[in-house]
C-alpha cells in the first residue's frame, strides 16, 4: 500500500517538473512547481521526516511560492522578455547536453549499485533499532540547531537580514529629485519629463 | 526506511535536479530560469534529507531548513531585483539588451 | 544526537574567535540606525564610522592572533582557525577598508542609497570573513550564500541605470545556478561520507578504507567543483565575470574580484585539501581540475590581451589569477600521488601570500578605476595621457599593474615566485614553465596601458588634485607602499 502511495507521489513530482519547464506561460509554470513541492512533502512524510514536510508546505510552498506568483502577476510577466546573451540555439543545445550528462549519472548509480548499498544500510538502520532514526521529530531538530550547527542558525539571521535590506533596497520607488546624475549621454534616452 | 523509498528518492532527486538544469538552459524567459533554479534546490533539499534519514543521521532536517531559509531569501532578492530591472526598463527608452556588450 | 551529549551552547572560546565577525555585525546595524534616525548632515560621517568599525575588528583580530601551525576550532567543530585562516581575514579586512576609502567618492557621485551600501559592505565582510573559516558543509554553504546574495544586493544598487542593474540580474541568476550545484554537490558528498563535519571526513579518510558510496563522492565534488569554479572565475565558469565586472559600480567590483574570492579561495582550500592529502581523488578529477587550472590560465590571458575595456581587462586577469593561485593545490595532490604525503604547509603558505598580492594590486586598479569616475570605467583610450592629466593616479595604476605582470620588486613577483617554487619542488616542470611564460606574455596587455598613460596625447580635462578627496588619495598611496613593502619582507608577512 505505501508502495502504491509512493509510485503516485513519484509521479506526480516527476510530472509537474516537467510541467513547470515545458509550460510557457509564467503563471502555470509556478503553479506547477507548487504542485512539484507539495508532492515533495508527502514523500518527505513516507519518509517519516514529517517536521520537513510541514516547513515544505509553509515556507516553500507558502510563502516563497506566493512570492513568486505575486511579483508574476504584479509585473504582468504572461509576455517576459527573453534573456541576453548566448543565442537561443546555443542554449537549448546546451541544455540537452546537460540533461545527457545529469541521466549518465543517474544510470551510472543505479548500475554500481551505489543507491542499494545505502538502501540496505536504511533498511538495516530501521530492523536494528525497531523504529525510524532520530532526528526529524521537533526536539532533536531544535538540539541540533542550538548545538552543532548553532554558528549556522545565527548566520541565518544574517541571512535573512540582508535579504530584507536587499528587497527594501532594490524594489522601492525613487524617491522624487534623486535621480542618478552620472549617467554616460550615449546610453540612455530619457522618456521622463524633466530629466 | 525501506530502501525501495530510499532508491526511489535519490533517482527522483538526481531527475529533477536534472530537470531543473536542463530547463534553466531551455526557458527563454528570466522567471521561468528562476523557478527551475528552485526545482533544482528542491531536489537537493529531497536528496540531502533522504540520506539523513537513510544513514540514521540526526541532521536531515536542520540542514532542510538552512536550504530553506537560502531559498527563500534568494527568492527575495532575486524578486527584488526582477522588479528592479523592470521598473526601470519603463522609464528608459533604449535598446535594451545589447548594452552590455560594449 | 545520543542522549549523553551535554547540552553546552556557546564557550567563551568560541565567542572570542566570532568577535572580529560579532563586532562588524554590530557595527552594521549601527550603521542602518544612523541611517534611520539623523539627519543628512550626522550622514556624511557613515563612511567614518564604518572605518571605525573595520579597524575594531582588525586590532580584534589581531589580538587573538594565531600562531603557526596551531588549530583551533569552534561552535563544535563548524569553524576552523589556523595560519590560512588568519592571514585570509587580515586580507579582507584590509580590502574592506581600502574599498570603502574609495567608495565615499564614488557613491557621491551617483544615486547610491548610502547607509544600505555600508551595512551591506560590513554584512559581506562578515560572511567572507565566516567563509575562509568554514569547517563544515553547511555553514560553507551558508556563508557562501549569505556573501553572494549581498553581493548580488551590492552589484545593482545603483538607481536609475539600467545597465548596472541588468548586469546585477544576469550575476544574481547564474550564480543561483551555480550555488544550486554547489548544493547539490555537497549532498552528494555528504551522502558518501556520512557526516557534514570536515574533521570527521578527515577521520574516515585517514583510516585508508576504501571510501564508500565513491560514485556519489566523485559526482559531488565535480558539481561543487562547478559551483566553486563560478565563485573563483575559473574557466569555463567565468563567463559571467567580464559583463558583470563591466556593469557593477566599481568599488563593488572590487569587492567580488578581491575579498570574495580570496574567501572563497580559502574555502576551496580547506575543503579540497581533505581529499588531496589522502589521494582520495581518483586520476580523473585530478586532470579535470589541472584543465580548469591551466584553462583558466589560457583563457584569462587570451581573453586580456584583445580587451579595450579595463574592467574587464581586469575580469579577465582575475581568471588568470585564479587560475595561479590553485598550482599550489595541484602540487599537493601531485606530490600525494606519487610520495604519498607533503607540501600542505609550504602550499598554505604560498596561496595565503598569494591572496594577498593578488588582493592588493587588484584593488589598486580598482580604486584608481573608481576615482576616475565615469571616465576611468570604460575604454582604455580613456586613460591616454593620464600621466599628464594627473600624475598621481597614473602613478599609481602603473604600480598595480606592473605589479598584476610579476615584474621584480612588486608583490605581484613574489607571490608568483613561490607559486613557480611549490610547483618546481612538486617536481611539475611543465606546469610551472607554462607559468612562467604565461606570466611573461601578460606583461603585454598590462604594459600596453602604461604606455598609453605616458606616451600618448591627453583626452579629456586635466584633473586638478582637490578632485582626488583626501583620504582617497591616502588610501591609493598606503596601497601602493604596501604592494612594494609586501614584496620585500615577505617573510615578514607570513610570520606576524
Amino acid at each position: 500500500m505505501i508502495n502504491l502511495i509512493y509510485y503516485l507521489f513519484f509521479a506526480l513530482t516527476l510530472g509537474s517538473a516537467l510541467m513547470v519547464v515545458f509550460l510557457r506561460h509564467a503563471v502555470y509554470s509556478a503553479l506547477s512547481l507548487v504542485v512539484t513541492m507539495v508532492s515533495i512533502a508527502g514523500i518527505f512524510i513516507l519518509i517519516n521526516a514529517q517536521l520537513a514536510a510541514f516547513f515544505q508546505i509553509l515556507v516553500y510552498a507558502g510563502a516563497i511560492m506566493v512570492l513568486f506568483l505575486f511579483v508574476i502577476m504584479l509585473l504582468n510577466l504572461r509576455h517576459s522578455p527573453p534573456m541576453p546573451g548566448v543565442t537561443r540555439s546555443i542554449r537549448r543545445a546546451g541544455a540537452v547536453l546537460l540533461g545527457v550528462l545529469l541521466i549518465q549519472l543517474l544510470i551510472l548509480g543505479v548500475r554500481s549499485g551505489a543507491t542499494s548499498m545505502i538502501a540496505e544500510q536504511a533498511k538495516a538502520a530501521t530492523t536494528a533499532s525497531g523504529k525510524a532514526p532520530e532526528g526529524a521529530t521537533i526536539t532533536e531538530v531544535a538540539l541540533i540547531l542550538l548545538t552543532d550547527y548553532l554558528y549556522a542558525f545565527e548566520m541565518t539571521s544574517v541571512l535573512l537580514l540582508v535579504a530584507v535590506i536587499g528587497a527594501m533596497v532594490l524594489a522601492r520607488r525613487s524617491i522624487s529629485g534623486e535621480r542618478n546624475p552620472n549617467l554616460e549621454d550615449s546610453q540612455f534616452i530619457r522618456k521622463l519629463p524633466g530629466a | 526506511m525501506e530502501p525501495m523509498l530510499f532508491n526511489g528518492n535519490m533517482l527522483l532527486a538526481i531527475l529533477l535536479f536534472s530537470i531543473g538544469a536542463f530547463g534553466f538552459l531551455w526557458k527563454q524567459d528570466a522567471i521561468g530560469m528562476f523557478l527551475c533554479i528552485e526545482l533544482m534546490l528542491n531536489a537537493s533539499n529531497l536528496a540531502f534529507v533522504s540520506f539523513a534519514q537513510a544513514l540514521g543521521r540526526p541532521e536531515g532536517v536542520a540542514a532542510f531548513i538552512f536550504i530553506l531559509t537560502v531559498a527563500a531569501a534568494e527568492a527575495g532578492v532575486g524578486l527584488a531585483l526582477f522588479i528592479k530591472v523592470f521598473s526601470e526598463k519603463d522609464t528608459i527608452e533604449t535598446d535594451t539588451m545589447s548594452m552590455l556588450h560594449d | 544526537m545520543d542522549s549523553n551529549s551535554t547540552l553546552s551552547l556557546i564557550s567563551s572560546r568560541d565567542l572570542s574567535v566570532l568577535m572580529p565577525a560579532l563586532l562588524l555585525a554590530l557595527w552594521a546595524i549601527g550603521v542602518l540606525m544612523i541611517d534611520l534616525f539623523f539627519d543628512r548632515e550626522f550622514k556624511e560621517t557613515i563612511p567614518w564610522i564604518t572605518l571605525v568599525g573595520i579597524v575594531l575588528s582588525f586590532v580584534d583580530l589581531r589580538i587573538i592572533g594565531a600562531e603557526e601551525d596551531v588549530v583551533s576550532y569552534a561552535f563544535h567543530n563548524c569553524l576552523r582557525f589556523d595560519r590560512l585562516t588568519f592571514l585570509s581575514q587580515n586580507v579582507i579586512l584590509g580590502m574592506a577598508f581600502f574599498l570603502v576609502l574609495v567608495s565615499a567618492r564614488y557613491l557621491k557621485d551617483r544615486a547610491i542609497p548610502r547607509g544600505e551600501y555600508y551595512a551591506l559592505l560590513l554584512l559581506a565582510t562578515i560572511s567572507m570573513m565566516m567563509l575562509a573559516a568554514s569547517n563544515e558543509l553547511l555553514t560553507l554553504f551558508l556563508n557562501i550564500e549569505v556573501l553572494s546574495i549581498t553581493l548580488y544586493i551590492l552589484a545593482g544598487i545603483e538607481r536609475e541605470n539600467l545597465r548596472t542593474t541588468e548586469a546585477a540580474f544576469k550575476y544574481f541568476l547564474m550564480g543561483s545556478f551555480a550555488a544550486a550545484f554547489l548544493l547539490f554537490g555537497l549532498t552528494m558528498v555528504y551522502g558518501a561520507m556520512g557526516t557534514t563535519q570536515f574533521n570527521e571526513i578527515h577521520e574516515v579518510l585517514s583510516k585508508n578504507q576504501p571510501v564508500p558510496y565513491k560514485l556519489f563522492l566523485v559526482a559531488g565534488l565535480s558539481m561543487m567543483l562547478v559551483g566553486f569554479g563560478f565563485k573563483l572565475t575559473l574557466a569555463p565558469f567565468h563567463m559571467y565575470a567580464p559583463d558583470l565586472y563591466a556593469g557593477a559600480p566599481t568599488p563593488v567590483g572590487g569587492m567580488i574580484a578581491t575579498g570574495s574570492k580570496v574567501a572563497g579561495l580559502a574555502a576551496f582550500f580547506n575543503f579540497f585539501r581533505l581529499f588531496a592529502e589522502w589521494n582520495a581523488l581518483p586520476s580523473g578529477f585530478y586532470y579535470g581540475f589541472c584543465t580548469l587550472v591551466v584553462l583558466s590560465i589560457i583563457v584569462g590571458n587570451v581573453g586580456a590581451l584583445t580587451q579595450p575595456n579595463i574592467k574587464r581587462l581586469l575580469a579577465y586577469s582575475g581568471v588568470a589569477h585564479a587560475g595561479y593561485a590553485l598550482i599550489p593545490l595541484i602540487a599537493v595532490m601531485h606530490r600525494v600521488r606519487v610520495h604519498g604525503s607533503g607540501l600542505m604547509g609550504s602550499a598554505e603558505s604560498a596561496v595565503s601570500y598569494y591572496l594577498l598580492a593578488y588582493s592588493l594590486m587588484t584593488a589598486l586598479a580598482f580604486g584608481v578605476a573608481a576615482t576616475l569616475g565615469p571616465q576611468g570605467e570604460s575604454h582604455i583610450d580613456r586613460y591616454s595621457g593620464l600621466a599628464r592629466r594627473s600624475p598621481f593616479l597614473a602613478a599609481v595604476l602603473a604600480l598595480s599593474l606592473i605589479s598584476l605582470a610579476g615584474i621584480p620588486f612588486t608583490v605581484g613577483f613574489m607571490g608568483k615566485v613561490y607559486l613557480f617554487a611549490i610547483a618546481v619542488n612538486a617536481g611539475l616542470y611543465p606546469l610551472a614553465c607554462f607559468g612562467v611564460l604565461a606570466s611573461v606574455a601578460s606583461a603585454y596587455y598590462y604594459l600596453r596601458i602604461i604606455v598609453k598613460m605616458y606616451m600618448e596625447e591627453p583626452q579629456g580635462a586635466k584633473l586638478e588634485p582637490t578632485q582626488l578627496e583626501g583620504l582617497n588619495g591616502a588610501a591609493l598611496i598606503a596601497g601602493s607602499v604596501a604592494v612594494v613593502v609586501f614584496a620585500m619582507f615577505p617573510i615578514w608577512f607570513l610570520l606576524s
